[in-house]
């Protein structure tokens, strides 16, 4: 089954893995930092590859991206997406700075917002792991810094091209003074992508 | 011949995706954002004709197949057969070769070869097997690239960006 053939319940499904896989990485973050940090209820949409560069503002606007495969009884990938300006508010989220204190990518802002990419990464796979009684293991993650067209080609050449639509989560991160809005894009290949559904019975 | 890509502004511009390729007399100013990809230009100083291909992998396969010019290999070789047929041997044609980044930061490991550097090498190779060198080969590296190419002219103009926050200050200017 490819992305753009899954039906509305389908998709109900997956949403449903994206809000308790959110739920439970905004505990994770909210332990990890000593601070409330929230996660919105996630918006679940169906993206064209080509147009996932419009929705940050074009294939040239610079982005903060990390990208897990994910191993085990279902292959897929995920990426985690937010434009510089949002990369560097989820820093200062999670130092519990002001926002605007962070202006630069240095490689503590990296490493920050790869640690948290990751950790609502795995939630997510954990999710998915509960919900369908599967084994799903998030591999090394690997950070970008580039330009939003650069990093989506990449992610889909490393995919040769096997989906042409992205499942498009956006996910706002919320603390008592500031609101970030990120993407997470669920890229299953065509056998997860069934296997998945199977076990949460709409397939 | 203009030296900055301001002196190309009044051009009509074409984005070129991954897998398309163009050839084109008519004045245009062709941007392509590449990763892991490569894009070669090539230009016939005679004709004054230029031609660009954005490929996402390095050799097509020997089954049929659809998208033939997603394929380094493929469509080099059909550019250089194009140009071949207006009267243009390659040995007149100037080439230059972009792209092969490896931008999600795959280590280096026994026996892996990235994408990006499999394209640039098969890019290499079939230009080599043609008896053409690049003039220019700006590839590889862990950073995305714009590339903005006239048709007309064969300049090309590259913007690249860097991880750190300097680089990023140095070649984006803060825009």
């Amino acid at each position: 089954m490819k992305i753009g053939q899954l039906s509305e319940l389908q998709l109900d499904a997956i949403r449903e893995l994206g809000n308790i896989g959110a739920g439970h990485a905004a505990t994770a973050l909210s332990q990890l930092t000593d601070n409330p940090i929230g996660i919105s209820t996630p918006t679940l949409e169906i993206v064209p590859f080509s147009d996932v560069p419009n929705v940050f503002g074009g294939p040239e606007r610079l982005v903060g991206a990390v990208f897990v495969k994910l191993l085990g009884d279902a292959h897929a990938n995920m990426l985690f997406m937010a434009d510089r300006d949002s990369s560097l508010g989820l820093v200062d989220m999670m130092r519990g700075r002001p926002p605007k204190t962070a202006m630069t990518f240095g490689l503590e802002e990296e490493r920050l917002l790869i640690h948290t990419a990751s950790i609502l990464i795995a939630a997510f796979a954990a999710a998915i792991g509960r919900m369908t009684d599967m084994n799903v293991l998030p591999n090394t993650p690997h950070f970008a810094l580039d330009m939003a067209g650069a990093v989506l080609e990449s992610i889909a050449v490393q995919m040769s091209f096997s989906s042409e639509e992205t499942i498009f989560v956006r996910t706002i991160f919320s603390s008592e003074d500031a609101f970030v809005d990120t993407a997470l894009l669920f890229l299953p290949d065509t056998e997860a992508l069934e296997v998945i559904l199977g076990r949460l019975g709409v397939k | 011949m203009g030296r900055y890509l301001t002196d190309y502004e009044h051009l009509t511009g074409v984005h070129l995706h991954p897998g398309e390729l163009l050839m084109s007399s008519e004045p245009l100013r062709v941007t392509t954002i590449l990763g892991s990809c490569v894009a070669v230009c090539m230009f016939d100083p005679v004709g004054r004709n230029g031609a660009i291909c954005h490929a996402a992998l390095p050799n097509a396969p020997t089954v049929l197949h659809k998208d033939p010019f997603r394929y380094a290999d493929e469509a080099i070789l059909y550019l250089l057969e194009r140009y071949r047929r207006m009267g243009a041997p390659t040995s007149r044609l100037v080439i230059k070769l972009f792209g092969g980044a490896d931008v999600l930061g795959g280590k280096p490991r026994d026996g892996y070869v990235s994408i990006g550097r499999q394209n640039t090498m098969a890019t290499v190779e079939t230009l080599g097997w043609e008896g053409v060198r690049p003039t220019v080969n700006e590839t590889g590296g862990e950073s995305g690239r714009k590339v903005v190419f006239i048709s007309h002219t064969g300049d090309v103009f590259v913007k690249k960006l860097g991880k750190t926050a300097s680089r990023i200050a140095e070649t984006h200017g803060g825009s």
